[in-house]
């Protein structure tokens, strides 16, 4: 479903990512794994439009994307949820969950996804008219999944979702993640908790400075000694 | 004592709201846009013109004339957006942005002082010199209009700005930007409407102010320059405390100009400002 090849991207003179090429196939979930630093953020911001690479392709079901912008991307189906959450933090739970569905593709629908969305996580129901800056870091996360959710993903990408939560909470997350495969959305993780997502996914890729060092099923990299080398940077 | 006191609070109200819906635009562009647009007065003074040609050529009221007024300013707003801003502003220079501004209101004022040269003019509509009495005290017909407008269009701002999917965009832009991306959202397109809307709304206050208000070409530099001060004595980007900062200061200028000598009569105001920036620098209702 979507191809990458050869992307080489960064911030202003500084390159971060070389060459990297990953797949992703439809109703799969594919990690990304690697250190603090590694690239992984900057890669998926990258396949959502918001950095542009200075060369490389990038294929979505056939059509060429290297370059479009985030609006296109997200009329695509491709939806980031980015570290960090990035909610709009006066805006309540609803209409954060609101605008995650502004764009044209997932307007006509909206009032049903919302439904769908409050379905998945009850707690956002409670807090609908709460400003999303006041709302505690298990809903926030929740939150913005949710939001991810509203623009009807055919990809959803999810940027460090465990970072900061507590286990029950991760449970619940990774439980998400699979009921969202079997509804036919395809993800991709980027995970520092690497055994639990290399457990969930279909296959995985760990990034090293910038590289992809490593490519196979989730279970062939927990076995594999170059993961926990290039994962702690040893 | 008391009636004049009840005179000066009364206009100050009036006179305030009017400095206060400048203001707005300029906390919605600069949101929005992050731009601080140092022309936004000389757009007002703009209407104004266009509003006094109206009536003296062919006889048409100002209120009238925001029907020509409004779109006017809308569509040469966006068109100086789109060929000049945008592009610097996607590039991030920011403070071009303001120099270019700048530039806008050197153009604009100097325009008008080549066409209509420095003489005062005034129209003499036919509410000019038309006043109500509450109790004791007067009112200006053609100031109270314009106070009702401002603030139905103030409601109206609010409305769009929470009841709707555009305003929706526009308060994401204003708080995250890079999200508001990740939504989907066009950003250039609503930065454009943004500065649009922002200064096509100084084509309905000039209206407003030509039947009791002297028309010159700098008539507009008053206008901008307490708009700053209102901008950051309500705290940079608060729309409510746009409105009630503007209050306080129309209210200040209004007792300044009535008990202070002549030269000093925007004293009043300037204290205030010194004050809160002394006490409270980041405003008076904070960071947003």
């Amino acid at each position: 479903m979507l191809r990458v090849e050869g992307i080489n991207a960064g911030y202003f003179q500084t390159r971060i990512l070389r060459e990297v090429s990953i797949e992703i196939g439809e109703r799969e979930i594919v990690a990304l794994v690697g250190a603090n630093g590694a690239g992984k953020s900057t890669l998926v911001k990258v396949l959502s439009g918001l950095i542009k690479p200075t060369s490389g392709k990038i294929m979505l079901n056939g059509e060429e994307v290297t370059g479009a912008s985030p609006k296109k991307m997200v009329n695509r189906g491709v939806i980031l949820v980015p570290e960090g959450r990035w909610l709009f933090p006066l805006m309540t739970t609803l209409e954060n969950l609101f605008i995650g569905g502004i764009n044209p593709r997932s307007r006509p629908s909206r009032e049903a996804t919302l439904r769908m969305v409050f379905e998945i996580f009850p707690v956002l129901w409670e807090r609908r008219n709460q400003e999303a800056g006041t709302l505690s870091g298990g809903q926030q996360q929740m939150l913005a999944i949710g939001r991810g959710l509203m623009a009807k993903p055919i990809l959803l990408a999810l940027d460090e979702p465990s970072l900061g939560l507590g286990p029950l909470l991760v449970a619940e997350i990774f439980r998400v993640m699979k009921q969202l495969r079997e509804q036919g959305v395809t993800i991709l993780l980027v995970e520092q908790n690497i055994r639990q997502s290399l457990a969930i996914s279909d296959h995985g890729y760990v990034i090293e400075n910038g590289a992809v060092v490593l490519h196979g099923t989730g279970s062939e990299l927990l076995e594999d000694e170059r993961t926990k080398r290039a994962y702690l940077g040893m | 004592m008391l009636i004049l006191i009840g005179q000066c609070l009364i206009q100050g109200l009036m006179m305030g709201s009017i400095f206060g819906f400048v203001t707005i635009g300029m906390v919605l562009i600069y949101r929005v846009t992050k731009l601080l647009n140092f022309s936004h007065g000389a757009w007002l003074m703009v209407a104004m013109y266009i509003s006094y040609i109206l009536f003296v050529k062919f006889r048409i009221e100002p209120y009238l004339s925001v029907l020509i007024a409004f779109p006017a300013l809308f569509l040469l707003a966006a068109l100086v957006y789109y060929v000049v801003m945008r592009p610097l502003g996607m590039k991030g220079h920011i403070i071009m942005m303001c120099q270019v501004s700048l530039g806008l209101l050197w153009i604009l004022e100097n325009s008008a002082l080549l066409v209509f040269k420095a003489d005062y003019r005034s129209v003499q509509s036919v509410l000019s010199n038309s006043k109500f009495y509450i109790g004791p005290l007067i009112i200006k017909t053609p100031l109270f209009i314009a106070f009702l407008t401002v603030g139905i269009i103030a409601i109206v701002l609010g409305w769009v700005l929470y009841k709707t999917d555009f305003g929706l965009s526009v308060r994401a832009i204003s708080q995250h930007e890079e999200a508001a991306k990740l939504m989907g959202i066009n950003i250039g397109r609503v930065q454009l409407l943004v500065f649009a809307i922002g200064i096509a709304i100084m084509g309905i206050a000039g209206p407003l102010l030509v039947p009791w208000i002297v028309i010159t070409p700098h008539a507009g530099a008053e206008f901008t320059f307490l708009g700053f001060v209102i901008l950051i004595l309500a705290g940079l980007g608060n729309l409510n405390g746009a409105l009630i900062g503007g209050l306080i200061i129309g209210i200040a200028e209004s007792f300044g100009g009535t008990f202070m000598p002549g030269a000093l009569a925007s004293v009043p105001a300037y204290v205030i400002f010194i004050l809160v920036l002394c006490f409270r620098p980041q405003g008076l209702f904070g960071a947003r």
